[in-house]
């Protein structure tokens, strides 16, 4: 489990060092090595103001996604769980978009994460309370597009009524998902949230594990499952609501990145954790590096590379799945 | 000495007023028909949800108040049901059973599976994922997953329902060595030539209600059978009045 630890932080840590060296003129590490022998000065601010702010954003959403989405999995038991599926993303980003439709966020910085966070929270209590009572996963994603799809017309109806053009693009911002000028404030506002977030969920991690064999039979070995859940519920808000605030609503991180290091940690649920937010982590900062590399006149979002990138994979993981039992 | 002692467990319309003692060296088996309340029984006996009133004492211990770690320590529960969410490998599923004894007995226990896997005949599947497995085969490793707790009381809701005869026999005959070796056993059965050859004590239950406890005799079977179930038995005992085997019979050819 370890060595699975080492290597995806060896893979993320190079991949991060290759998004620095990524710019506007393809891959270089001419602005690194000015920066070093400290011949040009504006290499240091492109180097930590522009482009390292971006990585971490990129890496810190990539990596609560990916926990969110490893953690959501091992407590629904399904592995289409996530924070985009199960609406979770689209209520934080109705949050953000509401603080800033009444201008709360102009007015308060935290306005906005804490926004994000009570939409993510909200939704994901919801749905933890609605698992609780149904026994069919099927009906718990049903269940998450349905407010998936509420959010997303509350959106539509802000969008509908935004008083100008800026706020109009200002929203849109948040709906397509990007870490694109990103500051290092930005991450200080949202990191907290993530890394509490992201502590409580693997808190759980020996418990998660045994809730591979079902609810009844992990209580009957000793598991507090209601702990676990409102553990689970709360780091999840957390976590995705603090990224949604600092990158909008980015989705399929959360099931692809765990779906990809299961087999590597033979299928625990646990041991999946730390593994999917580290391979999250580096699936977001290479897909946020095509954004900067592809060549094209307006930049595109992340949330849609990501989401173009991710659901086919969900496509084929369910469609996989069906053949195999139907629950 | 861990005994448990229940007193008028009464749960909605599933379960009146049921008393139960199991104590440490004796196998219980509990029989009665569909939806008779055995279930609904164990679990309340195994701390899983309360009843609406009445009370469950473990070693002299509410088992309310016991934390659930605490309790698992006292108390193995295997549930009617096995499940297993993701494709996980056998020995880690039964190193699971070790979970309320903390991190490094669930590592320890990965390793010690073989043991636990040897006791129901399963040894060879160790390495296999959980998803590969037959029914049976699944029950079997779940079995092992609740011996490895080693709790001094072991309540196991049909065990055997699953499994072949040859299994069934082995598997009755690892509880009654385990019985004897100190642990207390309930298990529900619906197999009456498997209760009266193994138990010590018969629970017969109705509508929700514990209607009868016995001693194996043939006797109480024959009689409990027609009143329980509605069926008749033949049965066979050696000269110390042991039974041998129950054997239903059909209905146009009762005596």
């Amino acid at each position: 489990m370890t060595r699975v630890n080492l290597l995806l932080a060896a893979l993320l840590m190079l991949t991060a060092t290759l998004a620095v060296m990524a710019g506007a003129r393809g891959f270089s590490p001419a602005l690194l090595a000015d920066w070093l022998s400290g011949r040009d000065p504006a290499a240091a601010i492109i180097l930590f103001d522009i482009r390292l702010p971006r990585i971490l954003a990129a890496a810190s959403v990539g990596a609560a996604l990916g926990l969110c989405g490893a953690g959501l999995q091992a407590l629904t038991r399904n592995p289409l769980a996530e924070p985009g599926i199960l609406g979770v993303s689209a209520a934080a980003t109705l949050g953000a978009t509401l603080t800033l439709y009444f201008g709360l966020a102009a007015a308060w910085s935290w306005a906005l994460p804490l926004g994000a966070i009570g939409g993510a929270g909200l939704v994901t209590a919801l749905l933890a309370s609605a698992a609780v009572r149904t026994r069919g996963m099927a009906t718990l994603i049903l269940i998450g597009v349905g407010l998936s799809s509420l959010a997303g017309a509350a959106m539509a109806l802000i969008l509908n009524f935004a008083p100008n053009p800026f706020s109009l693009s200002d929203l849109v911002n948040w709906t397509l998902g990007s870490v694109a000028n990103r500051s290092l404030s930005d991450l200080v506002l949202t990191l907290p949230f993530m890394v509490a977030g992201a502590a409580m969920l693997l808190t759980q991690r020996r418990s998660l594990s045994l809730l591979a064999i079902g609810e009844e039979a992990a209580s009957a070995h000793g598991l507090d499952f209601r702990r676990t859940q409102i553990a689970v519920v709360v780091g999840t808000g957390l976590a995705t609501g603090a990224s949604v605030a600092l990158a909008g609503a980015v989705g399929f991180v959360g099931i692809v990145a765990p779906h990809v290091v299961r087999p590597w940690v033979g299928h625990d649920p646990g041991r999946t954790l730390v593994p999917a937010a580290l391979a999250g982590a580096a699936m977001l900062i290479i897909a946020d590096m095509l954004v900067r590399l592809l060549p094209t006149d307006t930049e595109l979002r992340l949330g849609v590379v990501a989401a173009l990138a991710g659901a086919p994979i969900f496509l084929l993981i369910a469609l996989r799945r069906g053949t195999v039992r139907h629950d | 000495m861990t005994e448990l002692i229940a007193k008028g467990l009464t749960l909605a319309d599933r379960l009146v007023g049921a008393d139960f003692r199991l104590s440490p060296g004796e196998l219980v088996v509990i029989v009665g028909p569909n939806g008779s309340g055995k279930t609904s029984l164990m679990r309340l006996l195994a701390g899983q949800g309360r009843p609406d009133s009445g009370s469950v004492h473990v070693g002299g211990h509410k088992i309310g108040r016991l934390s659930p770690i605490e309790r698992a320590r006292r108390i193995a529960y295997l549930p009617q049901r096995t499940e297993v969410a993701w494709p996980i490998a056998v020995a880690d599923m039964v190193a699971l059973g070790r979970f309320a004894f903390g991190e490094a007995e669930v590592a320890r226990g990965a390793g010690d599976a073989a043991r636990w896997l040897e006791e129901v005949g399963c040894a060879a599947l160790a390495r296999r994922s959980t998803a590969t497995l037959s029914g049976g085969e699944l029950a079997l490793v779940a079995l092992a997953r609740v011996f490895a707790a080693e709790a001094p009381l072991l309540f196991l809701d049909e065990p055997a329902a699953a499994l072949d005869p040859r299994r069934q026999i082995d598997i009755m005959t690892r509880l009654e060595a385990r019985s004897r070796a100190g642990q207390g056993i309930a298990v529900v059965l619906h197999d009456l030539n498997l209760a009266a050859q193994f138990a010590d004590r018969i629970v017969w239950m109705k509508a929700g209600r514990i209607h009868a406890q016995t001693l194996p005799n043939p006797d109480d079977i024959r009689l409990q059978t027609v009143q329980i179930f509605g069926v008749s038995v033949h049965t066979s005992a050696d000269a110390s009045k042991r039974i041998r085997s129950v054997a239903v019979v059909r209905d146009d050819l009762k005596r």
